[in-house]
């Protein structure tokens, strides 16, 4: 089986830490890239990460918007995408499964259900979905060859 | 009815014509008489100075209204003026604008009435003119105030909404670090200091509770519709809200006879639905709760619906009936009764903005009654 490989994208240390701990007890064997921003989230996508894990309220661009990014570049927009965040409003959870999020999940208080939680979305995504196999890494701008002149 | 004085009064009013002048003055603010054959038009000096005019300055046919009343008001009235000169009983009263000399607004209330020949054709227009500007320039303030009122309250419950969201952000650190503590490194820690962490997780937890209803409470309301329902059908919503409760106190909810009311069904649903908690809650131990909702036209305006949700349970005492609508309200401790007193401020909320009210009834060991008011889908 291939490496499982997790984008977390969260500004909150203290969260970041707690779920990076939760995954190492709930998620067996994996590779987290953190990201602390969206600046930094849409850099580490082009990786073509497993899963990601994306928080709305964070530093440059806005967590909905790394969202829209991921489904739009045809190269990441199979990459399954929780929004994993405090908010509970009508308004986000309507703009994320909008624009196509896989699940909207709203952070548990306390560490084994913040396990729980990272378990769960473990076991339905890795084994128990069936995934694409993903598209080649779009490095960059497509290159036309040239056309012999007539 | 005939008095002498009255006939005495009328007698000297076609005497002296000083008597006309003085009621005139005192009760109106302009006369106008028209001639509705010739076009003429005699208007009273005060009709004059109420736009600003001498009475030379204006003559005496009716073009100087036809040109100086807002041209939609004059539509209005050339529509009323047909309509009563075709049928008495149609009045002729309306609300207008003029301009003043000094070009601003000057709002009358104008009424006439027609006089007709020995063949019913109207022949004559006599009409009064009541100034009520000022009426309506404190109506303009009253709007502007109401208008700013209502921003600012939805500032608040905007400030609410978002610093709820931003109150539970660091309780999501405090619980998780110290039920992770207890994980990795309880097994190092005496059963006090298992007690002292588990203490801060209910703490943190209470507190999550709390910021969670204060989400609700700021969105309750929210965009209300105004539809005809049948409240029998939102009590069945509400019921099956609670059925977990009801299963397991043995709860019966009885409604009879439930009219159609108008507003919006799911916070009707809501609130009834918080109503019916409150009673599974607060029942007594030795019984099974019997909630009865029933509906009366309210004797004070038959267009609106009193319904009663009344219950068998501990009730409390009457001095406390103020207090249990406000937020985080409680009457008791969380440990006797967990809850965080948001319930009744939801249902205060959501009949605040069905323009309806609530009030309670109760006494101890004996039950409660909440009565509440909707508006009705059709007269009685």
């Amino acid at each position: 089986m291939n490496e499982l490989v997790i984008l977390l994208v969260e500004d909150n240390r203290r969260d970041a830490e707690l779920i990076t701990e939760a995954l190492k007890e709930g998620c067996g064997p994996h590779r987290l890239i953190l990201a602390k921003d969206g600046d930094e989230a849409l850099r580490f996508i082009k990786n073509q990460p497993t899963l990601v894990l994306l928080d709305l309220n964070i530093p440059k661009v806005h967590g909905i918007d790394v969202l829209k990014h991921i489904r739009r570049d045809p190269s990441t927009r199979m990459i399954p995408t929780i929004i994993f965040t405090n908010s509970k409003s009508e308004e986000d959870v309507f703009a994320c499964y909008s624009n196509f999020c896989n699940a909207y999940i709203r952070k548990p208080l306390g560490f084994d259900e913040i396990t729980d939680v990272l378990q769960a979305t473990n076991l339905f995504w890795f084994q128990t979905a069936t995934l694409p196999k993903p598209p080649p890494p779009q490095t960059g701008p497509t290159i036309r060859p040239p056309v012999p002149e007539s | 009815m005939n008095h002498y004085l009255k006939d005495e009064l009328y007698d000297l009013v076609r005497k002296d014509p000083k008597v006309f002048d003085f009621l005139q003055e005192g009760t109106m603010d302009g006369i106008w008489y028209l001639n509705i054959e010739t076009k003429e038009e005699w208007m009273s000096p005060q009709f004059k100075e109420l736009f600003g005019y001498s009475d030379e300055e204006i003559q005496n046919t009716n073009d100087w209204w036809l040109n100086n009343i807002f041209p939609e008001d004059r539509a209005v009235s050339l529509r009323n003026f047909k309509a009563h000169c075709e049928d008495p009983n149609h009045p002729y009263d309306q609300i207008v604008r003029y301009r003043h000399k000094n070009g601003s607004t000057v709002w009358v209330r104008s009424r006439g009435i027609a006089i007709r020949n020995d063949k019913g054709v109207p022949t004559r227009m006599l009409g009064t003119h009541i100034d009520i500007t000022a009426l309506k320039k404190h109506e303009e303030v009253l709007n502007q105030q109401k208008a700013t009122l209502q921003a600012s309250n939805e500032h608040l419950e905007q400030f609410v909404y978002i610093a709820s969201h931003d109150l539970r952000e660091p309780l999501i650190g405090v619980v998780g670090y110290a039920t992770l503590l207890q994980r990795r490194f309880g097994d190092q820690l005496n059963e006090q200091g298992q007690h002292f962490l588990e203490e801060i997780v209910q703490g943190c937890k209470n507190m999550e509770a709390k910021i969670d209803d204060l989400l609700e409470l700021s969105r309750a309301g929210r965009e209300t519709t105004h539809r005809v329902f049948s409240l029998g059908a939102a009590v069945e919503e509400a019921r099956r809200n609670v059925v977990a409760g009801i299963q397991k106190t043995g709860a019966s909810i009885v409604a009879t006879d439930l009219p159609n009311v108008t507003g919006d069904r799911s916070q009707i649903a809501q609130l009834l639905q918080n109503l019916f908690s409150n009673s599974l809650k607060y029942r007594k131990k030795d019984e099974s709760p019997v909630i009865k909702v029933t509906a009366q036209r309210d004797p004070e305006d038959p267009m609106w619906w009193q319904i009663r949700v009344h219950d068998n349970g501990i009730g409390f005492d009457m001095r406390h009936a103020k207090r249990i609508f406000g937020v985080f309200q409680r009457l008791y401790t969380n440990d006797q009764y967990p809850g965080t007193g948001i319930g009744l401020a939801i249902v205060k909320k959501i009949l605040d903005r069905h323009g309806g009210r609530i009030w309670v009834l109760s006494e101890p060991k004996k039950g409660t009654t909440f009565v509440f008011t909707l508006r009705a889908a059709e007269a009685p």
